[in-house]
């Protein structure tokens, strides 16, 4: 093994994505979050669905709402938008301009100081 | 297929609606990481894929796009297996109904599956939760279909039977020709299925080092009406005669093993082959993209404790195959061409075939 190889292998093994273990943990946690928020929206969806087809709400008509082609289809839709809306954001974390220099005294309005 | 093979009903894992909307959560999450997270992981890496493998890791350590690819690449695995509605959790609450399958199963047919109960388990595989799986395949007897599960749609050939037959196992049958087939590392027995369905005459044997998806491999076959013979074995030491195959072939077996117990279990397939066998891998075995793809490929196999994928890619295949007494030995890498890398995240497979001498 090569001394490269060697120092690859060392920093792969640390299984610290982000260098700080507070960074990942936090991501840990949103994930966590996310989940229960999917499952919850579909909980949801498939209780409106169970509604709106029969009038009543009972175990039956959960499950056929929850089986049918159309729930299959509206979380195969649902489970990507899902994913990019929650982590969209760590690569594009302000999306708006940052005019915090403008706050500064006899400061020109310029497109130099309104920054990404 | 005899109605008497045929068993009654299906008897899988249910998985309540809750746990399959919660892993159609990991799978968008999952669909991200391949696509957009490993596209900007790219763009970063392009400026710096003239240095090795140590400094890509080092620069781009420190920028957001790989950092969260890396944690995506390793923390959506484990929300799949132990999240709140993991797969493990999920069929582990299960077992009542589940064991009760693979013991009655293994009623049926019983001299079709041999299991040894002093059997070792590689400790190469015993000290690797692999694929993130804890305990993997061959701790607990739900982990079967745990495995089962998990695996359903993970790649072409394991997700799509038909596949499997058709881009798998149909051309090596007809490279072979073979009256009798080994499947190394059948696990759940699906390639050993299909290796069947392609030669139907064919004796088939498949064989592992975990008793839990062996008995839910002969299960399936039942199911089916096939006659497939499992036992528990290690590729690298095989209780058959010199010579009692004409294929002996593995579907994603080899990047589980380290090069040390690959070598020998290549000896030992040109042992158990007759002269003029084939000998069939279809693994990991090459990725495409120079440096940045092999620096990928280190990260993936770090991070989804599957270590022995990475020293795989550098093993010289041509020269082990001949050394061990193979010859035509033929790598087919079915990715992207030269340095250029996929469009999204994917595995780069190859298919290796060998002629015993």
């Amino acid at each position: 093994m090569t001394q490269e190889h060697e120092a690859l292998i060392s920093a792969l093994e640390t299984q610290d994505a982000f260098k700080d273990a507070t960074t990942s943990r936090l991501l840990g946690t949103i994930v966590a979050l996310g989940g229960e928020v999917f499952v919850l929206k579909a909980q949801v969806e498939r209780l409106t669905r169970a509604l709106q087809a029969a009038g009543v709400v009972d175990a039956a008509a959960l499950a056929r709402a929850g089986e049918d082609k159309a729930m299959s289809a509206w979380i195969a839709s649902e489970e990507r938008q899902f994913g990019e809306a929650l982590l969209r954001p760590f690569l594009q974390p302000d999306q708006v301009k940052n005019v915090a220099a403008m706050m500064r005294d006899n400061t020109s309005v310029d497109s130099a100081q309104v920054k990404k | 297929m005899s109605a008497a093979d045929k068993a009654t009903e299906p008897t899988r894992a249910v998985l309540p609606f809750e746990c399959k909307v919660y892993q159609s959560y990991i799978r968008g999450l999952k669909a991200w990481w391949k696509d957009e997270a490993y596209r900007a992981v790219m763009a970063d890496a392009a400026p710096l894929a003239g240095k090795g493998v140590a400094a890509l890791e080092a620069e781009l350590g420190k920028v957001p796009s790989y950092q969260l690819y890396g944690w995506l690449e390793r923390h959506l695995q484990q929300f799949k297996y132990v999240g709140r509605w993991g797969l493990v959790p999920v069929i582990a609450a299960q077992s009542a109904e589940l064991l009760p399958i693979l013991k009655q199963g293994a009623e049926r047919f019983p001299e079709r599956l041999k299991l040894d109960p002093n059997f070792k388990v590689p400790d190469y595989v015993t000290d690797v939760d692999t694929h993130q799986h804890p305990g993997s395949t061959w701790s607990d007897d739900y982990d079967a279909f745990v495995h089962e599960s998990a695996t359903a749609g993970f790649s072409f050939t394991l997700g799509d039977s038909e596949q499997l037959v058709e881009r798998y196992a149909r051309p090596l049958v007809e490279l072979s020709q073979p009256r009798d087939i080994l499947d190394l590392g059948c696990a759940t027995g699906k390639s050993s299925r299909a290796l069947k369905t392609a030669a139907p005459q064919a004796n088939v044997f498949g064989c592992d080092v975990s008793a839990p998806v062996l008995r839910l491999a002969h299960v399936r076959a039942v199911e089916e009406g096939m006659h497939i013979e499992f036992s528990q074995q290690s590729a690298e030491k095989l209780n058959f005669a010199d010579g009692r195959f004409d294929l002996v072939a593995s579907h994603w077996l080899y990047h589980e093993m380290p090069p040390q117990a690959i070598r020998i279990a290549i000896r030992e397939a040109r042992r158990v082959l007759r002269r003029g066998g084939v000998f069939a891998i279809y693994d990991m075995c090459a990725v495409p993209g120079g440096v940045v793809g092999e620096w990928l490929h280190a990260g993936y196999a770090a991070r989804n404790n599957e270590p022995f994928a990475y020293p795989l890619v550098n093993l010289d295949f041509e020269t082990e195959l001949r050394a061990a007494g193979f010859g035509d030995v033929k790598l087919e890498v079915h990715a992207p061409p030269g340095d250029r890398m996929p469009a999204s995240r994917t595995h780069y497979m190859a298919m290796v075939t060998a002629v015993a001498q």
